[in-house]
């Protein structure tokens, strides 16, 4: 047997991840000050029903067909987005925007359903495939992603100000709608590359956390957007790592490491800051988790085998043989 | 023998959808006056990520212990959101719940691939539930509970209100904010915790939701919010379930589709209504759906004109240095010829080349029963039938009754069951624990129902 050394199958999954660190940490930093969360983790997920319609019409799954519909489906939640924006302060747009996901992901799973491997497709949406990535693919998604950054980039200042404060922006002139659905174009040409190489959870992810590391460690933007790209880049090839080291999927690894870098960066920030008082702070809600994760351990140890453990059949048939002796 | 129609098919999910929509529409609103939609669906997905941990420990997902471990993680979720109200100027709270929802989704993958009894199907299970198979005896205990926590915010229904909308207001008059806060969050985790089990995230997250933005766009005054939630909660649910038994496509993912769609006719309705100028309101609406369909039409044009041609087709021609070749087109596949070929094949596969390879060769229907009888791995029968089973019911019915007679491991009898039930459109008395003696009645009457498939 031919032995596969880490860069043999890790190096395209690596590039893929820089790439899109690169691009999906900067779009986290508007999404951040545009306070609309849900958005990203919606257009990820509808970008993947778009895929999932392609491929239920008998596209190929990595064909282009499949990569347009994804594209198209964004830009049309997307156009929704920028254009429905809710005025009404009852509801939160969040919470439509919430439902949109969730209507997109049911759609996902009804379309799937007869399909023969709709399970496994299932969990391809939400966790991706980036280990198998091939370099052609590559070399679209860092062409698409340099076109995002170089519009980005060209018009920086126009971004910025309809991120951050959208209503001194349309009193300036700014054409906001159209900015905004621009601004969410843009998002949706990387969120469908993304997606398919990466999946929902992990484009989420590296859309919240390295921009919210920068945004904790300095209140400048452009500083935020290089710690940002650093970030993302050096912890997903880490979770790349650690899932080759440790023999397990890729996608949900470097997802995890990325939640738990951020967790770290928390707590040196809070011990950083406050000091002494925050190191007995720390120290004790250390010992609580190991206490609860301790806890949980013996729990499950006790548990596992004892009749609560059975499935309900199970128990059921248990309960039959008692009452027959 | 009698068919079993709609109503006795749908009944206990019914029951079950109407048990959730009378605390799930009340905690939505909840959900949506203190702005945190994310909190229920990262608390959903860390319930089930208690489950998930549950079956490292070899806890069936169905077992009590099971679900004391999604109460439990679901506490800590709830102790997590309270102490960690982070105010950050400009990062919003909503950001760290949808980190832990994004890491506790991510955890469950990882965890269900390490468990011993793994599947790829627990995934799309949390996701979704199986709110048709939902058994009276948990019906009943989801009414318990739900009741329990209903009376405690009957109880404290001024606190409740007043923290959920003037947190400030309540700290400057002495309330303990933090501790309201957690028992709050500490009651939503146990109804949630509860209806996870079998409604799954998606379904738990649109039955807060979807009523209480409904009922918020009517009405400002809560008590009228909750009936209108309640009402149409109860109308959608039952539509909802009706569809999906008429048209055969899953039950949890159809009400959650209604749902959006009632929604948005809701929006468009109430925009025509209070709009000033009602023509133009129409109008606009009018010009809203055209532009809808028409691209519509343009995407379903373009799939049509896109098939066929190379755009369509997968990248398989590419080499790629990678042990792993999870989305090629065409994997390598040894010729087969006889059944038992196609067995051993089938014995070395993976999940998912499993899956690839039945898919190849659904249409040869001798082939897959053959290869059925000649492997005695009863996973692999189970995956056989499940290829069949759309377009070789007979087929696909006679091996799963095979499984049930002879196999020996009790997840794969029940799978089999299950699957056997949703071919036959009723349930059967049999028992996947139990030895065939003690089932002999429920095979017989299996077998009768195989038979009278004819053919």
């Amino acid at each position: 047997m031919q032995a596969f050394g880490l860069f043999d199958l890790m190096g395209p999954a690596m590039v893929e991840t820089v790439l899109l660190a690169g691009i999906l940490s900067y779009l986290g930093l508007h999404i951040l000050r545009r306070q609309v969360i849900f958005a990203d983790l919606a257009l990820a997920q509808i970008a993947a029903m778009g895929a999932t319609i392609g491929f239920i019409i008998g596209m190929a799954p990595d064909s282009t067909g499949v990569w347009i519909f994804s594209f198209l489906f964004t830009v049309i939640g997307a156009a929704i987005f920028a254009l429905g924006r809710v005025e009404d302060a009852r509801v939160p747009q969040e919470a439509v925007i919430g439902l949109a996901y969730a209507v997109a992901a049911a759609t996902v799973v009804l379309l799937v359903a007869k399909a023969p491997d709709g399970a496994e497709h299932i969990e391809q949406m939400l966790v991706g495939a980036i280990i198998s990535i091939k370099w052609p693919f590559i070399a679209v998604s860092a062409v698409l992603v340099a076109a995002t950054a170089g519009f980005h980039y060209w018009k920086r200042d126009v971004f910025l100000a309809i991120s951050e404060d959208p209503h001194a922006a349309a009193r300036r002139g700014l054409r906001l709608r159209l900015w905004d659905f621009l601004f969410y174009l843009s998002f949706g040409v990387v969120v469908a590359v993304a997606v398919r190489a990466a999946g929902v959870l992990q484009v989420f992810v590296l859309l919240v956390v390295p921009s919210m590391a920068a945004m904790f460690l300095t209140e400048r933007f452009r500083a935020q957007v290089g710690i940002a790209w650093a970030w993302g880049a050096v912890v997903g090839v880490g979770g790349l790592v650690l899932s080759f080291y440790g023999d397990v999927p890729a996608g949900p690894t470097v997802a995890l490491t990325e939640g738990l870098s951020l967790l770290l960066l928390g707590i040196a920030l809070y011990l950083v800051r406050h000091g002494g008082r925050a190191v007995v702070r720390v120290g004790l809600g250390a010992g609580a988790t190991a206490a609860v994760l301790l806890a949980m351990f013996l729990l499950g140890r006790a548990l596992g085998d004892s009749p609560l453990a059975m499935s309900r059949s199970e128990a059921r048939q248990q309960r039959i043989e008692q009452e027959v002796r | 023998m009698h068919d079993l129609g709609a109503i006795d098919l749908m009944a206990p999910a019914a029951a079950e959808c109407l048990v959730l929509v009378g605390i799930h529409s009340y905690l939505g609103l909840h959900v949506i006056r203190r702005r945190v939609i994310f909190v229920d669906l990262a608390l959903a997905q860390v319930a089930a990520l208690g489950t998930a941990v549950g079956l490292l420990f070899g806890m069936a997902p169905d077992s009590w212990a099971a679900w004391i471990y999604s109460v439990l993680t679901t506490f800590i979720g709830a102790a997590v959101f309270t102490l960690t109200r982070i105010r950050h100027r400009k990062i919003p709270h909503e950001a760290f719940i949808g980190l832990v929802y994004a890491v506790a989704a991510a955890a469950i993958v990882l965890l269900v691939e390490m468990a011993p009894a793994r599947g790829a199907d627990s995934i799309g299970k949390v996701l979704t539930g199986a709110i048709l198979y939902v058994q009276w005896e948990s019906i009943a205990f989801a009414a318990i509970v739900y009741s329990l926590v209903a009376a405690v915010h009957v109880a404290f229904r001024k606190r409740f209100m007043l923290i959920t909308t003037d947190p400030e207001g309540a700290a400057r008059q002495g309330v303990n904010v933090r501790l309201w806060d957690f028992l709050f969050y500490l009651t939503f985790g146990v109804v949630i915790s509860v209806s996870v089990r079998t409604a799954g995230v998606l379904l738990v997250f649109v039955f807060l939701i979807a009523p209480a933005i409904f009922a918020s766009m009517i009405t400002r005054s809560f008590r009228a919010q909750l009936l209108i939630g309640w009402a149409m909660g109860t109308v959608v649910t039952v539509l909802g379930l009706y569809a999906s038994y008429a048209l055969d496509v899953p039950s949890g993912p159809s009400v959650v589709g209604l749902y959006g769609l009632v929604l948005a006719a809701g929006m468009v309705v109430l925009h025509v209504l209070r709009a000033a100028d009602r023509g133009a309101a129409v109008r606009r609406v009018l010009a809203g759906v055209g532009a809808l369909a028409a691209t519509g039409l343009v995407v379903a044009g373009l799939g049509e004109a896109m098939l066929g041609t190379p755009l369509a087709e997968g990248q398989h021609h590419h080499e790629g240095a990678l042990a792993h070749h999870h989305d090629e087109g065409e994997p390598h596949v040894p010729e087969v010829h006889t059944p038992e070929d196609f067995a051993a094949l089938l014995a070395e596969a993976s999940p998912d080349e499993q899956a690839k390879h039945l898919a190849e060769h659904a249409a040869d229907v001798d082939l897959l029963v053959g290869a059925a009888r000649a492997t005695d791995d009863e996973s692999i029968q189970l995956a056989i039938a499940t290829a069949l089973a759309e377009a070789h019911p007979r087929e696909a019915a006679g091996i799963l009754l095979g499984i049930l007679r002879q196999g020996t491991l009790p997840f794969v009898k029940s799978e089999a069951l299950e699957r056997f039930q949703e071919l036959a459109g009723r349930q059967f008395a049999y028992d996947p624990g139990g030895d065939t003696g003690a089932n002999a009645e429920a095979l017989s009457e299996m077998e009768r129902w195989v038979d009278s498939l004819g053919g």
